[in-house]
């Protein structure tokens, strides 16, 4: 039955495609997959604005939106007839093709990059070889999007919030990668699927999650950190910042073109928290063996909301940082830190398991933080935090 | 002839055209980074996935990214009133030629010309790394030296105009956050 | 979702699809635009937005070459994660001195990073 339950979506697919002729077969296929990606996502999109808006006001101590539908859970389907009908302005002075070609540049990519994402067992679009670069490399262009959009406005501020957003993702794409090496060097491939499976085994019931090892803790929060910042989410949302920079890079967008932008964010940010999922808490595997009769793609969805969730939390909590906040916490934190964390990696492998193993491997970590923090902040521990103005 | 060979080419070929071609410069450089995704692709179809994704991860994600940085430190518009060809253009076009040169006998002379069946290679991520790791090492090590050299000189270059040009900003907003 | 076939196949009907997905509402938008409510540019409404002021001088100018240092150090970053990826696939069955050999590797690559970091250039201003 649970068996069942897990492969009814693979199940259906394959009685579906079974329809087609024969050399068609692999063409619906795709199509198939594709709907369901694409269909899925984009609902989930449209449900976690609703949410964020909710979350965010509770946050604020205020409702959020409550007037379209139930809750104001169809608040989405008025802000897309919203989108669909306002007029589409572009300014007189603006690169009129860069600024068509860039939303959708940023589209394609983020929806590329769920290609590689488990989120089931056998529930994966394609399973490459080198999938986990794949998913880096289509990363990798949404930076080119965010220029070719802040260029073409010819403003301002959406070239300054560009050139932001840009020096931002950079410096934060790697430790992002490197503190995914670290799993890559002890799952030895770069399969996601592989990687997966490897984490969906149970020792005394607990799943071998990386999470639970020094290194993948570390690497995982290093990973989340540089995902916000990659995905431009509060607290690192300088190059959006409206009482700055009004906008940032979309300021000049209107109609669906700007929806387009709030999509491939959105998308963008659900892809990196599943790369975080697949990559350090065990993709669709359930945490105990116990829980591991319910449906894989529900764990995977079911963690996916809580990363989303977490973002929500952190972005009603914390105030913006400062441009050069940012940058030196990049290169002077977390590449620091990221490079220390791949030689944890390579001592867990070389380190006889066991007790001794851990206590090093965390020692090294904890005094890599403890000799970094004190470096980069100028002090020597904890101090008492004193508000200025709210005292 | 595949048509995805056709297409690829149509689109390396024309980036690569329109790179030198279009008048604003900014256009050049998306047009070299839509030439690097077709090269990219390339790869793709002859079955070096990781070769094609780290083109793409290299050269679309970092390497255009600094073209446009480069052109937005050097004044941004940069449509310079100076003719399409300038300077040594002979001297160009001896450099092209002897590259083609060396191109078209590197082709002449491959396996694929002579009719023999070339093998299919199967390169996977592991067995890249395998090589790496043993056989390629020194190599390894020496590109580790020219990556720390290049960004030693590269920093080295753009550090004296930094010191020189943080006062004299131009733009409004820029003076506080830029 | 198995794949059974090449998966370029699959990933190429991504694409189209995830380009539908904004150009189909984009020219849905168009459509409503030209039947229902047709736009009515103006100067003043088709300018650069600027908060209400007017917009002075060109947004094109000359930028720090800070962003430009960051760029280099990122790019060469970028090529060390792309030799590191086929190491960590690889390094279950290498031996110790090959991981002192990435060791060796990436400490010539900490060392420009440090250096760079003495030299102020990692500091923004």
């Amino acid at each position: 039955m649970a068996e069942t339950l897990d492969q009814i979506f693979v199940a259906l697919k394959t009685w579906l495609v079974s329809f087609a002729p024969g050399q068609w077969q692999p063409l619906v296929s795709a199509v198939i997959s594709v709907a369901a990606i694409i269909g899925t996502f984009a609902s989930l999109f449209a449900l976690t604005t609703v949410l964020e808006r909710k979350g965010l006001g509770r946050i604020q101590n205020r409702y959020g939106p409550n007037r379209v539908g139930p809750y104001g859970i169809l608040q989405p389907l008025a802000d897309g007839v919203k989108a669909l009908t306002k007029e589409d302005v572009v300014p007189r002075k603006a690169d009129r093709v860069v600024h068509f070609l860039a939303p959708l540049v940023l589209v394609v990519p983020v929806f590329l990059a769920l290609a590689v994402l488990p989120v089931g067992r056998n529930m994966v679009a394609v399973d490459l070889d080198a999938g986990l670069l794949f998913f880096f490399a289509v990363g990798a262009v949404t930076e080119l999007s965010v220029f070719m959009a802040g260029w073409s406005s010819r403003n301002k501020y959406s070239l300054l919030g560009a050139m932001r957003a840009i020096a931002q993702m950079i410096s934060y794409e790697v430790p992002l990668i490197l503190s995914s090496v670290t799993v890559v060097m002890l799952a030895g491939t770069l399969s996601t699927v592989e990687i997966v499976e490897q984490q969906a085994v149970y020792t005394h019931g607990l799943a071998d999650w990386n999470v639970f090892t020094p290194w993948g803790s570390a690497g995982f929060i290093l990973f989340m950190i540089a995902a916000a910042a990659e995905s431009n989410r509060s607290p690192f949302d300088l190059p959006e910042g409206e009482s700055e920079l009004i906008a940032g890079y979309y300021i000049e967008y209107s109609g669906f073109k700007f929806a387009l932008f709030f999509l491939g964010e959105y998308i963008g940010m659900f892809a990196i928290s599943g790369l975080g999922i697949t990559l350090f808490l065990g993709g669709w595997s359930a945490p105990f063996a116990f829980l591991s009769g319910i449906p894989s793609y529900l764990w995977f969805f079911a963690k996916l909301m809580g990363l989303i969730a977490v973002f929500i939390w952190v972005r009603g909590t914390l105030p913006r940082l400062r441009m050069d906040q940012l940058m030196n916490f990049a290169w002077k934190f977390m590449l620091p830190m990221a490079l220390v964390n791949l030689v944890v990696a390579g001592l867990w492998r070389f380190l006889p398991g066991g007790v001794t193993r851990w206590v090093i491997c965390s020692a090294v970590v904890v005094g890599a933080y403890l000799a970094l923090g004190r470096a980069v902040s100028g002090r020597a521990g904890p101090a008492r935090r004193s508000y200025r103005f709210a005292d | 002839m595949s048509v995805t060979l056709c297409i690829l080419a149509i689109l390396i070929l024309g980036g690569a055209g329109a790179a030198m071609a279009l008048p604003r410069l900014i256009h050049c450089a998306l047009a070299l980074a839509l030439s690097m995704a077709g090269l990219a692709g390339l790869y793709l179809q002859m079955n070096a996935q990781f070769v094609g994704f780290a083109q793409a991860l290299v050269y679309i994600g970092a390497v255009a990214i600094l073209i446009v940085f480069a052109i937005l430190l050097t004044g941004g518009e940069g449509t310079a009133e100076v003719g399409r060809f300038y300077g040594s253009w002979r001297m160009g076009v001896g450099i092209a030629l002897g590259v083609l040169g060396v191109l078209g006998l590197a082709v002449l002379s491959s396996r694929a010309l002579a009719g023999q069946a070339v093998p299919v290679p199967e390169a996977q991520v592991r067995e890249i790394g395998d090589l790496l790791m043993t056989d390629y090492v020194l190599a390894l090590e020496v590109i580790g030296l020219l990556l720390t050299a290049a960004l030693l000189g590269a920093v080295i270059l753009a550090m004296p105009s930094a010191s020189a040009r943080t006062g004299s900003a131009t733009h409004p907003a820029k003076d506080q956050d830029a | 979702m198995q794949t059974d076939t090449s998966p370029y196949l699959l990933l190429l009907v991504l694409m189209v699809g995830a380009l539908l997905l904004a150009l189909v509402p984009i020219g849905l938008a168009r459509l409503w635009a030209l039947t229902a409510s047709p736009p009515k540019p103006g100067a003043e409404k088709n300018a650069i937005y600027e908060c209400g002021l007017e917009s002075k001088g060109d947004a094109w100018v000359q930028f720090r070459p800070q962003y430009y240092i960051y760029a280099i150090i990122f790019l060469v970053f970028d090529v060390e994660t792309v030799f590191l990826l086929p190491f960590a696939v690889s390094f279950g069955g290498l031996s110790a001195g090959a991981f002192v050999a990435i060791m060796i590797f990436l400490l010539l690559l900490v060392e420009g990073l440090v250096w760079a970091w003495q030299k102020g250039v990692l500091s923004w201003k």
